[in-house]
């Protein structure tokens, strides 16, 4: 079996463009990600935002010496872990790893010699000329470590204004030739943390200088953007959506599998070419849906493929949302309510819509469904949650339907709908070929079904992160998004809980059978990926 | 008619004029070197000098390399740029720490080619720095890392940048150049600001070479010898898991 690489964090930055399968729409974006201009890519888990930031930023290294534009890659995906009582605590954490990550990527070029006092502003205070760790790493470190030690305090005088910040980078820019250093945040700001995505986006438009060029990538339902932030003159926002529309989607899809296929799955692609394409519409469009069941239906045999179609999309799919609500307790009225209003209202009026068309012989199907504007906010929350996990995809605003109106289109991910079919694959494959954005089901601002939500929830809470966050942190690490073996190995050297996955040293993971130095760097990675995104949301 | 004026000085013969001038010096350099040696200087002088030994340990542990030979002399030189520098031979000093690094990078540089190893050593071939430090061939290329040390490829540019400035500056004082990075007295006498600028740039080489050392040869050596050379590559065990895991736990 094809031991496929779902998650883009454990590619290495070189084999990127090898892996990288260009469509319009990618081009467009990754020629927006390294313009001046700031652009925000918005899509959903597993759409492949981190992957067009790295691409991006390995097209910009290797026009470095023409172009001079220096690519900064920095994750925040660790930021669920900072639980110090200084409230500016997240905001002191970006600009310590901002600063860090330019002077990694600065050091990785040899553009750190000899050094200046703009330099040790990056640095947080001067450091030798071997470049160890500098003030401002260990500083970043201190907060990520905060998890054990809740309320400790760490002394972030270190870390540089925003203003210092710009202005060292001018002067370095200047002296060392740089024309622009263009930094890709990823994993931007945590879904369920407002008050961090709130000083992020002020932190990116802070930043704007002629030097400097911000991007991010996002998920929909990161809305929350300050006082300061607007996002039609701060920024470029951009949808991910991998549109099954497109005439070349199925095509697209077949070369992202095989890209990293062996020969036997290759083979098995090209020989089952109605299981592959049910499989690539089930995802809606989301590679790492598609990467992750391809996996599961190695020969994608119809049996195989069917199996896997119900499975991952009556179940799965479902479960993984529902988890939402038992870690973010504030959210579950928001949570169950979206689940139930897709699984017993969207699907099966969009069902019925598609039984009743093909009984009549027309050649339309849809998966579309369109939410006045004017609807409950508590409604537009539930969508927001649901867009996140990719159970429905928000298209676009400002559609005009019956009578006039105005509303905001959405996608129901096809798998959750073809699921509940006798036959997914066959429901799967007439329903791709014979979409149509044109055709969806309206639900009006008063729709009965949102009075059920208005009824039970009141004002919106933010989570108690920090007791969530030792909760979660105990929990089994058999919730992880792991293989059966990468389980199993953890437990056999005593990792059981996120927690213990999370401190685990490669020491550790090498003590697990037939697991040697590059595997168990690989293993940890991983580990510490799967517990990053789950503490995310 | 009488003379009045002294009698004439005796005739100094050649001898006695270089006699009279190299004992003069001779007491300059003697003057200096106690300054060098006396605390705090000394402290300096003795930790720099570690290095010498160092250098020796990698000479040893590469006796079968036919480059092994350069290391050795890339040892003696930096002894003799030590000795010049507690005589408050400034210049001479530099001069030395630029050929220890060119000597050393060379060697490396040259072992990745037996031919042109064999062709140098029996003087029929040149190298140059500009082909040592190549970006695309040279010991800091990314073909060299990838090679010989994969976990290295991150960090050579840095390393590249340290050898390219460390040499340039030592550079002036072999040319000639209005100093803009060494300033030397005009004089034998010691010179503090010089003294320490030298083990500052000493500090420098230590580091470039060992790095050099390590990239090509670490992933080669028996386990034995990476445990021995392991505590002179502190300075890279957070960059270089291999190195990491040869050093002794803390």
């Amino acid at each position: 079996m094809a031991n496929l690489i779902i998650r883009t964090e454990d590619i290495k930055l070189e084999h990127i463009l090898e892996l990288y399968v260009e469509t319009s729409q990618d081009r467009k974006i990754v020629e927006f990600l390294k313009s001046p201009t700031p652009t925000i890519i918005e899509g959903s888990r597993g759409t492949g935002k981190s992957f067009l930031l790295r691409v991006a930023e390995t097209q910009l290294s290797d026009s470095f010496a023409s172009e001079r534009v220096l690519p900064v890659y920095v994750s925040f995906a660790r930021s669920s872990l900072l639980q110090t009582n200084d409230p500016q605590q997240f905001s002191n954490w970006m600009m310590a790893r901002l600063s860090s990550r330019v002077m990694r990527s600065m050091y990785q070029r040899g553009l750190l010699v000899p050094a200046n006092r703009a330099l040790t502003v990056l640095m947080g205070g001067s450091v030798g000329p071997d470049l160890g760790e500098t003030p401002l790493e260990r500083l970043a470190e201190k907060y990520e470590q905060s998890y054990r030690n809740p309320n400790a305090t760490v002394d972030a005088s270190a870390v540089p204004s925003v203003d210092d910040f710009k202005d060292a980078i001018e002067d370095i820019c200047r002296e060392r030739g740089i024309s622009r250093i263009a930094v890709f945040f990823d994993e931007a700001a945590h879904i369920f943390r407002p008050e961090q995505q709130r000083q992020f986006f002020t932190l990116f438009r802070d930043l704007r200088s002629p030097y400097l060029s911000c991007n991010a990538a996002v998920y929909p339902g990161v809305t929350f953007y300050g006082q300061t932030f607007q996002v039609t003159h701060d920024a470029t926002l951009v949808s991910l959506n991998r549109d099954p529309l497109d005439h070349h989607y199925i095509d697209n899809m077949r070369e992202i599998v095989l890209k990293q296929a062996d020969a036997e799955l290759a083979a098995d692609v090209e020989n089952n070419p109605q299981g592959f394409a049910a499989l690539a519409y089930a995802v809606s469009g989301n590679p790492r849906l598609l990467l992750k069941t391809v996996q599961r239906a190695p020969r994608l045999l119809p049996t195989e493929v069917r199996k896997v179609l119900k499975e991952f999309y009556r179940t799965e799919i479902w479960s993984e949302h529902s988890a939402l609500a038992e870690r973010y307790a504030g959210h579950r009225a928001f949570i169950d309510w979206g689940r139930d209003f897709v699984e017993r209202t969207v699907i099966p009026d969009t069902a019925k819509k598609n039984e009743q068309w093909a009984l009549e012989g027309k050649p339309e199907a849809t998966c579309y469904f369109w939410i006045h504007r004017d609807a409950p906010v508590a409604v537009a929350e539930a969508l927001r949650l649901l867009s996140y996990t990719g159970i429905v995809t928000r298209l676009d605003s400002g559609i005009v339907a019956t009578r006039g109106e105005i509303g905001t289109r959405f996608a129901v991910n096809m798998g959750c709908l073809a699921a509940p079919t006798a036959d997914p694959i066959q429901a799967l494959t007439t329903t791709g070929t014979r979409l149509s954005v044109k055709r969806f089901t309206e639900y009006g601002a008063n729709y009965s079904a949102f009075a059920t939500l208005t009824s039970v929830v009141g004002d919106y809470q933010e989570a108690d992160i920090s007791a969530v966050l030792q909760r979660e942190l105990a929990k089994p690490v058999d919730v992880l998004d792991l293989t059966d073996y990468q389980k199993s190995g953890l437990h056999s050297i005593g990792i059981n809980t996120i927690g213990e996955a999370l401190q685990g040293s490669e020491s550790q993971f090498q003590r697990i059978s037939y697991v040697g130095p590059k595997r168990s760097r690989r293993m940890m990675n991983i580990a510490a990926a799967s517990v990053l995104e789950y503490l995310s949301g | 008619m009488s003379d009045n004026s002294a009698p004439p000085a005796p005739v100094k013969s050649p001898n006695d004029i270089a006699a009279e001038y190299f004992g003069l010096f001779h007491s300059q350099c003697e003057a200096v070197f106690k300054q060098s040696l006396a605390d705090p200087h000394l402290s300096a002088i003795a930790k720099s000098h570690k290095f010498a030994e160092e250098l020796n340990l990698w000479g040893s542990l590469l006796a079968a390399r036919r480059e092994a030979e350069l290391v050795q002399v890339a040892m003696h030189e930096y002894e003799y740029s030590l000795l010049a520098l507690a005589q408050g031979h400034y210049r001479h000093a530099f001069k030395s720490l630029r050929l220890v690094l060119e000597l050393s990078l060379q060697a490396v540089y040259l072992s990745a080619n037996e031919l042109v190893l064999r062709e140098w050593l029996s003087n029929r071939v040149d190298t140059s720095w500009s082909e040592i430090i190549d970006k695309k061939e040279g010991v800091f290329s990314e073909r060299f890392a990838v090679g010989f040390l994969p976990s290295f490829k991150d960090h050579v540019a840095h390393y590249a940048g340290m050898a390219v400035l460390l040499y340039r500056e030592c550079s002036e004082c072999v040319h000639g150049n209005v100093p803009q990075h060494i300033p030397l007295p005009p004089s034998i006498l010691f010179h503090p600001k010089t003294f320490n600028l030298w083990h500052s740039k000493a500090d420098i080489l230590r580091l470039v070479v060992h790095s050099t050392l390590a990239l090509r040869y670490f992933g080669d050596l028996p386990p034995a010898d990476q445990k021995q050379v392991a505590p002179c590559l502190a300075h890279l065990a957070a960059k270089i898991p291999e190195i990491q895991a040869a050093l002794p736990l803390a």
